[in-house]
């Protein structure tokens, strides 16, 4: 009897044990993170990528990374920024995997309303 | 009785008025691609509608995050929103504000659709250089093909078609790959909110709408609080006109333009009464079959015309009454290849870059002083098609790749960081020739000066 009651908690244990590494990888996997980096040659305000709110950002300067928890259904998939008074706003995705994405802003087209950037994982 | 007049004409005249049918690009004759090609490049000359309507489609994209948050907008209003949404409407008026314009130039012509969750090859007829794909070069459209995230399934089609909410439907098609999907694949201005500066914008929202009208005639749900729209408000000006105001309510069935979407080689008109509203004559072409029936009207004093390459079908309930104008045609020019090829040289296809190309650079006083080449390996494949690598023997820890042609002028720009490889991608589109390929360091110091051939 006694066998079978250690048995039984040893298997209970075991469910747990694999449950509570199954949710940290869950938790894990969603710990994405994102930062702006600004190398164009314009200060950048009313910075937002994927609803995230960002700092205004002066030139070559990086804002501090953010946990990324996108929900499709009510987050932008966006970057949007002012430069020089004019609104920019660029489809982009968010990164599938974990870690840590630098979006940099390599530069800005004023008059074709174009934000060039290079997407890395850091 | 109601008396029928049907005229048969064995050849097509000059036509004068504009076209309902609007039809995947695959099913256009090679006319209508060669006069919708050439329509695109004249509207850029004068007021430039294509200009016109990317600026202010980027103005207004979303205003949330700007200066002006409870500003009026275009895009990603939330199901919780209703008194914002506009998305849906805005664009179906947009794209018939275009079409209108077109006509003006050619009245045969209609905004075809590109299906999106069935066409997407690199090497679709879509991106020919003779269609959509000289657009790249002469607009400086930068594309790059495939290269951020992916087009959608039928899978994903049939998802979104089945929502029943309304705000719920709009809200996911937007966000999701069904509207977000062809922006990010195609690319460069259509990965921004100056996006209507691609023509492959208007091939994308007719799609767009397309579906749309096919989720409105199963559901018939599709509702606004707004009563009219920025820039169809009554109050925007372009080219000396006020637009009209519209109210979105008012063109949730796609028939209050006259139109009709065909699909796969049928165009089915039905529960319409042609009115003339927006045209003298209303010209339904489509090169495959029209058929006409289930309360299609044509009443005392209005006027219409069915024409198709190949077949016209009248079923029941199709009236024209007496007093109306109504001809079915079906015409052979169409296999007229010289009458074909003076088409296309009615118009000068000026190239029109939206920005200037740049300070001009003197290639070959760079070549010759070049900087000793010891980074790199020699580009490869060289000739080469779509791609081109580039092993280097240290990694870089940041740098650019830009390719000139022979003019001086920069036809592709791409930012390195922390790699031995560099694959430039997505050169297909570029003319055969002789390009310059420079690779910069962070400090700007040239690493790599070489000459690479398009095949």
């Amino acid at each position: 009897m006694k066998k079978n009651i250690l048995f039984f908690c040893l298997i209970v244990y075991s469910f747990l044990e694999l449950s509570f590494h199954k949710i940290e990888r869950d938790t894990f996997q969603s710990e994405i993170f994102v930062r702006i980096v600004n190398e164009s040659k314009f200060e950048l305000t009313n910075i937002s990528l994927f609803s995230l709110k960002f700092n205004d950002l002066n030139l070559y300067k990086a804002s501090r990374y953010k946990v990324l928890n996108f929900n499709k259904n009510s987050d932008d998939s966006m970057l949007y920024l002012t430069a020089n008074n004019k609104h920019f706003a660029l489809y982009v995705s968010p990164g599938l995997l974990n870690g840590e994405y630098s979006y940099i802003i390599d530069s800005l087209s004023l008059e074709k309303r174009y934000v060039f950037i290079t997407k890395i994982k850091d | 009785m109601k008396e029928l007049y049907i005229l048969i004409l064995l050849f097509l005249g000059s036509n004068l008025y504009a076209q309902a049918i609007r039809k995947n690009y695959l099913e256009m004759t090679e006319t209508e691609k060669v006069n919708l090609v050439n329509a695109f490049y004249q509207l850029r000359t004068g007021a430039d509608l294509v200009n016109d309507l990317a600026n202010f489609h980027a103005t207004f994209f979303n205003l949330d995050d700007s200066s002006n948050p409870t500003g009026l907008d275009i895009h990603f209003n939330l199901p919780d929103e209703p008194e914002r949404d506009i998305f849906l409407a805005w664009h179906r008026r947009q794209m018939f504000e275009m079409e209108q314009a077109m006509q003006k130039i050619d009245s045969n012509l209609s905004l075809p659709y590109w299906d999106t969750s069935m066409d997407q090859s690199l090497s679709s007829p879509l991106w020919n250089q003779n269609f959509l794909g000289q657009f790249n070069n002469d607009w400086g459209l930068d594309r790059d093909l495939g290269d951020f995230g992916s087009l959608p399934t039928p899978q994903e089609i049939t998802d979104v078609q089945a929502i029943v909410d309304f705000l719920v439907y709009s809200n996911t098609f937007e966000r999701g790959t069904p509207h977000a999907g062809p922006h990010r694949w195609v690319g460069g201005r259509m990965r921004s909110s100056a996006s209507p500066r691609d023509p492959v914008f208007y091939f994308h929202h007719t799609n767009v709408d397309r579906l749309w009208a096919a989720w409105q005639e199963v559901n018939q749900s599709s509702t606004f609080q707004r009563t009219s729209m920025i820039r169809y408000d009554g109050t925007y000006v372009f080219d000396g006109k006020t637009l009209p105001l519209v109210n979105p309510n008012d063109i949730l069935n796609i028939r209050f333009f006259g139109t009709f979407y065909a699909v796969d080689g049928l165009s089915k008109l039905d529960n319409y009464t042609v009115s003339n509203t927006y045209n003298i004559q209303e010209n339904f072409y489509y090169q495959f079959t029209i058929q006409a029936g289930n309360n299609f009207i044509i009443p005392s004093g209005s006027d219409c015309k069915f024409e198709s390459v190949n077949e016209i079908i009248l079923l029941p309930g199709f009236e024209a009454n007496i007093g109306s104008s109504f001809k079915a045609v079906i015409d052979i020019q169409q296999n007229n290849k010289l009458s074909i090829s003076k088409r296309g040289d009615e118009i000068v296809r000026n190239r029109i870059p939206f920005e200037d190309v740049g300070e001009l650079v003197n290639v070959y006083d760079k070549f010759d002083n070049l900087e000793a080449n010891i980074y790199f390996s020699e580009p490869f494949p060289n000739p080469f098609l779509n791609k081109i690598t580039i092993h280097l023997t240290e990694k870089i820890n940041k740098g650019e790749v830009i390719i000139y042609d022979l003019m001086g002028r920069i036809i592709k720009k791409q930012k390195v960081y922390k790699i031995d490889k560099i694959e430039i991608t997505n050169l297909i589109e570029l003319a055969h020739g002789i390009y310059i390929l420079y690779l910069f360091d962070e400090n700007n110091k040239l690493l790599i000066n070489k000459k690479v051939i398009k095949m």
